[in-house]
């Protein structure tokens, strides 16, 4: 009997002595098994696992996601190259950002380091397409680059300005920033973005989080992560992809939620919503509870409802 | 390689594979990375956060179904693509973990964050059941598939039934033999 039969037999045992009472099955195996001692054993087995009901099978994926994605309870990390690292900022997908200090010139920086290298190639190219992109760019409104390395493993990593503000609507809203004053700071995030699209960048992802307001005022576009460069549109395939899983729907553009390719209109598109909101206090369509279809749909083929008319702006 | 296995999975050559090929790529970080930010919500109790790879799925195909490469796919066979995608990403890291504890060739020599909830125990019986799983492909492919359908993939018994096209109590059947057949591997193994 090949392992595939000798399956089926276990099996076929399995499930009639299964439906039996448990003083019935031992009997049962004794004469089913014919004096196969391991066919026995091995059926008794799984009966045995069948009424415990507790193998990891039983179990959320997510909990057991949660502790294999964790580290091994060593120390974390705390230098990066020159930099001492003072706390996590944040993390999502690709990796971690940390606030870290240089000791030996007392500056802070935010450091972002690709997390789990190893896992694609994708992500290794886009990590390395994002620090080009902000090494390339050169603009006193944009977070600009000042380190790249690797760690001794291999984890590539790059030190950048760290930007202390708040986003562009907070910081209106906390201000209660005149028409005026939201004109003015809305000029310079456009003209930040004017300059990126002169150097054939596009930053696909503009939103109120990614553009920060110091306390003085200045303004910083950050997170060219998912950036393009203009010369590589032939590649649509994956452009394509990239615009869209990893776009913020709310200030995507019509052709971003419908997957077709991207271009300095996406981007003046996205300004567009945030000067909406900005101006008007809301977003022009409100997306929450509809799924990313139906959102998809209004994007590309609503237009923004009228201003209520007690709002005299 | 983590991804190696889907790429030597397709005949290599004309540009229909490479975007398929691409496809794959995407989707195995766009899993993964949804799995870390699900991970790092319910690290930081985030109320809305469920670490629910059901729902990740889903979500994955939402994002992934216009792209050139799934064009033609369905959603449901796109869940099975998305489940080994699932069983692949958690078996490399445990590994991973693994190899570091020992102080391996791929050891990592950084930790990133305090841990999620550090249990050596999942790593060993991640991998045993992987091992366990294989073992079941070979015996019976179908079964496997049930398996990893529905525990990486989150697929119900009604998705599996349409998927393998055979009844739901077939699927509840071999499921349930499945299980106890691996709950038994896993023991022994750990």
């Amino acid at each position: 009997m090949n392992d595939s039969k000798r399956w089926k037999r276990v099996q076929d045992l399995f499930h009639q002595a299964v439906n039996l009472p448990p003083s019935e099955q031992l009997a049962f195996l004794k004469h089913g098994c014919a004096g196969d001692d391991t066919l026995q054993a091995e059926v008794l087995a799984m009966l045995e696992e069948d009424e415990r009901g507790e193998s990891l099978l039983e179990r959320n994926l997510g909990e057991l996601a949660q502790h294999v994605l964790g580290n091994d309870g060593r120390p974390p990390l705390k230098e990066i190259g020159p930099y001492q690292i003072t706390r996590v900022l944040g993390e999502g997908g690709m990796g971690v950002v940390y606030l870290a200090t240089r000791p030996d010139l007392g500056s802070h920086v935010a450091i972002k380091v690709l997390r789990d290298a190893w896992l694609s190639p994708a992500r290794r190219g886009r990590f390395a397409r994002e620090q080009q992109t902000l090494a390339q760019l050169n603009h006193p409104s944009i977070a600009r680059l000042y380190d790249a390395d690797v760690l001794p493993d291999g984890t590539p990593w790059f030190a950048m300005e760290y930007v202390k503000g708040l986003p562009l609507t907070e910081y209106c809203r906390c201000h209660s920033s005149s028409v005026d004053q939201r004109l003015r700071l809305f000029r310079a995030v456009a003209e930040a973005v004017q300059y990126a699209h002169g150097q054939a960048v596009i930053h696909r992802d503009l939103k109120p989080s990614n553009i920060l307001v110091k306390d003085d005022g200045t303004v910083r576009l950050l997170d060219f992560g998912i950036a393009k460069q203009l010369e590589s549109f032939d590649l649509q395939a994956e452009q394509t992809m990239t615009g869209l899983r990893l776009m913020t729907p709310a200030y995507a553009s019509p052709e971003q939620v419908l997957g077709q390719r991207v271009g300095i209109g996406t981007d003046v598109y996205s300004l567009g919503v945030v000067l909406y909101e900005l101006l008007v206090g809301e977003l022009p369509f409100d997306l929450s509870n509809l799924t990313p279809a139906e959102g998809a749909t209004i994007i590309a083929e609503h237009e923004p409802s009228h201003l209520p008319p007690q709002s005299e702006r | 390689m983590a991804t190696q296995d889907f790429r030597d999975g397709g005949s290599a050559g004309n540009a229909a594979d490479s975007v398929q090929r691409r496809a794959l790529d995407d989707l195995f970080s766009l899993t993964y990375e949804e799995l870390r930010r699900l991970a790092s919500a319910v690290k930081r109790s985030d109320p809305s956060a469920t670490l629910n790879p059901t729902a990740l799925v889903n979500e994955a195909w939402v994002k992934m179904s216009r792209s050139p490469g799934f064009v033609g796919t369905s959603p449901l066979h796109f869940k099975r693509i998305a489940a080994r995608a699932m069983r692949q990403i958690l078996v490399e890291a445990a590994r991973r973990r693994n190899a570091s504890k020992r102080g391996g060739a791929e050891a990592l020599t950084i930790t990133f964050d305090e841990a999620l909830g550090t249990n050596a125990t999942s790593d060993r019986q991640l991998l045993a059941l992987h091992g366990a799983l294989d073992e079941l492909e070979r015996l019976e492919p179908r079964q496997a598939a049930i398996v990893e359908s529905r525990f990486f993939g989150g697929l119900d018994v009604e998705e599996t039934a349409a998927l393998l096209n055979v009844s739901e109590a077939t699927i509840l059947r071999d499921w349930r033999a499945a299980k106890a057949r691996l709950a038994h591997e896993l023991r022994r193994a750990i």
